[in-house]
């Protein structure tokens, strides 16, 4: 935890010094009668003295037995690293293939090399998802989905 | 308006079939997601929000209400027959409803919590009927320096009642104020933070952020865990209703939960999740025999799982009465409110009384047919429980980014989910609560607002919040809260137990 909370900290602290060196460009307005810029400045020096004083009391905190276990050999973290990677590929796919083609493609790889099932449970899967989600969706719901450049 | 007039008004609206329609759906989905652990009803809400566009305000907030405490009665089943629990606000319930269940008596425990839920939840609702209206004709008084100082008072609130370190939840309430200042500022028109990026003008949405911390997140962190496998309880449930004795035995704790969990829900940062926490310790604490406590005692089911529904019923009366959402449910129901034109607040009551009223009726029936869906039917509940995950998270993936999509069109939301789903992933990991950050969100540009007004009133002085008797008693009361980090004792106790993400 020590060391989570002190990276945390630093986190929070890079946080705060963008708002803080965003905020001086903008009309800062005075005390009594304050401009766009005035409340992002101080919630930013506020931000940043809290993260320092997190730090400064993470480091003269014990260790504490209760570690988290955080991208080590344990659990399937490569997993959670590899969905995130999928869904913003997803994304950036969905405006080019479409909401109905990319769905697709990710349902397979989420149904069956992050859930792994068998290989054509994945695909019907997939299938059917794909298809009742746009039913549910774009024919009752009438949500807007993105078409792709193929408009399909 | 007289109250009988305003409770057959209320019914009025309520008992129109559409709107008991949207009732049942509500309550239904609740109890749905509230049985699936790894989504709770802020996720849900966020995704079905562009869903009720289509709808009447009223139906929407109703549907949407419904999934909130539906949420609340179906969590319980969960903890007792998976010892997982399929909602924070019932993980407490896992103590020692799973003990009950294992002693082959899953089905008083099952009972006990859905008669409890529904007590409690129609005390809350009896309780929001009459507290309502007269608060609100107090906050119609408020001017910007009282609604100034009772959101001071409101972050404060939440920090204090944060479940790990203070320090951490002050943190993430000022990231969440950082972020509710990006876009265009509402009195200048001057663009902050948005680096020419033409979306960005409007602000990042709140449903995005939700929908990716709430819902995204959880399934990352599912799927590093275990992949969500899970063991069911085999036993078969013979009787749901308990017996003479466990009536007796549930009783106080029932009253005790639904009195505390309401008073605790009216509290930002409090709500549902806190309620069942401080039931759990008050009933132990209180108990002749506290050394059952784990090992199956049906007053450690009874209790929290009241405390819960009450905590849910008693977050509507910031929110109807001051416009002031005090957990990230509520921040989402207000913007189901802005969305259709109304401003929750103290003159909701006069100005769209049917809504008022129509939402408040609805949920004592909603708690009718909570009742019914979880006690006959529980069998279904417990098939759904049998869904596997690997089939499970890429549809809870789905319906979240189509959720954020379709709440403005726009792909952008989508990267921001997707975004928020990975922070919420590390947040969640590093112990930094997410509920404080939510609220800073929204709380950000109505303190802001609040805060220019009062100055402009006063001539740019900052006496103004000190010189009104109520705006000085709420600056007053959160210095103190801020200064005395006192019940710590008790607070203690809880710190351990309770999760990061409420």
């Amino acid at each position: 935890m020590k060391r989570f909370d002190k990276i945390g900290s630093l986190l929070c602290l890079v946080v705060a010094a963008v708002a803080i060196w965003q905020s001086v460009t903008i009309p800062m307005g005075r005390i009594g009668k304050p401009g766009p810029g005035f409340l992002p400045f101080w919630v930013g020096v506020i931000l940043a003295l809290l993260s320092v004083i997190l730090w400064i009391e993470a480091s003269i905190r014990k260790p504490s037995p209760d570690q988290v276990r955080f991208l080590s050999g344990e659990g399937k973290w490569q997993y959670v690293i590899f969905t995130g990677i999928a869904l913003l590929v997803y994304t950036a796919l969905m405006e080019i293939l479409g909401f109905r083609i990319s769905t697709f493609l990710v349902l397979i790889f989420l149904f069956w090399f992050i859930g792994k099932l068998k290989w054509w449970v994945s695909l019907t899967g997939a299938l059917v998802v794909t298809v009742g989600t746009h039913l549910i969706f774009k024919v009752v719901l009438k949500v807007q989905l993105p078409m792709g450049l193929f408009r399909f | 308006m007289g109250y009988l007039d305003s409770i057959i008004l209320g019914f009025s609206v309520c008992l129109q079939p559409i709107n008991l329609l949207y009732c049942f759906i509500g309550v239904f989905v609740g109890t749905l997601i509230g049985v699936l652990p790894g989504v709770g009803p802020v996720a849900t809400i966020s995704m079905l929000l562009p869903a009720t566009f289509k709808m009447t305000p009223v139906g929407a907030i109703i549907m949407l209400a419904g999934i909130y405490y539906g949420a609340m009665y179906g969590g319980s089943t969960t903890s007792i027959l998976v010892n997982i629990p399929g909602e924070t606000a019932s993980v407490v319930t896992c103590l020692d409803g799973y003990q009950m269940a294992r002693k082959g008596r899953a089905g008083p425990a099952l009972g006990i919590a859905a008669f409890g839920s529904f007590i409690a939840g129609t005390f809350s609702v009896l309780a929001l009927t009459f507290m309502a209206p007269p608060l609100a004709t107090i906050a119609i008084r408020f001017g910007p320096p009282e609604y100034f100082s009772l959101m001071v008072l409101g972050l404060t609130l939440l920090i204090y009642l944060a479940h790990g370190s203070m320090l951490k939840a002050l943190m993430m309430s000022c990231v969440g104020l950082l972020l509710s200042f990006i876009g265009l500022d509402n009195m200048s028109g001057y663009e902050r933070f948005t680096y020419g990026i033409a979306t960005l003008e409007d602000g990042i949405g709140l449903v995005p952020v939700a929908v990716g911390i709430f819902g995204l997140g959880e399934v990352l962190s599912n799927i590093e865990e275990s992949m969500g496998k899970r063991e069911i309880f085999h036993a078969k449930i013979t009787s749901l209703l308990p017996n003479w004795q466990d009536w007796k035995d549930s009783a106080l704790p029932i009253a005790r939960g639904s009195v505390f969990g309401f008073i605790l829900g009216i509290l930002p940062g409090g709500g549902h999740v806190l309620a069942s926490f401080a039931s759990y310790a008050i009933e132990k604490r209180f108990s002749r025999h506290p050394e059952k406590f784990g090992q199956g005692a049906i007053e450690g089911v009874a209790g929290p799982e009241s405390a819960n529904n009450a905590g849910a019923g008693g977050q509507f009366i910031p929110l109807l009465t001051l416009g002031i959402p005090a957990s990230p449910v509520m921040a989402l129901m207000l913007g189901a409110l802005v969305i259709f034109g109304l401003q929750p607040g103290p003159l909701l009551m006069t100005r769209s009384p049917d809504l008022f009223w129509g939402v408040i009726i609805s949920m004592y029936i909603g708690n009718i047919m909570l009742l019914v869906l979880n006690l006959p039917l529980i069998g279904l509940w417990v098939h759904v429980l049998r869904i596997p995950y690997p089939i499970l998270f890429p549809l809870i993936v789905l319906f979240c980014l189509i959720g954020a999509y379709s709440i403005s069109n726009n792909i952008f939301d989508v990267f921001i989910t997707v975004l928020f789903g990975i922070i919420g992933y590390l947040m969640k990991k590093v112990r930094f609560e997410a509920a404080p950050m939510l609220l800073g969100m929204v709380l950000g540009l109505m303190m802001e607002d609040a805060l220019r007004q009062s100055l402009i009133m006063s001539g740019g002085s900052f006496s103004i919040f000190l010189n009104r008797p109520l705006s000085a008693g709420f600056i007053v009361a959160a210095i103190i809260l801020l200064a005395i980090p006192a019940v710590r004792g008790g607070k203690k106790l809880l710190v351990d137990k309770i999760p990061e993400d409420a």
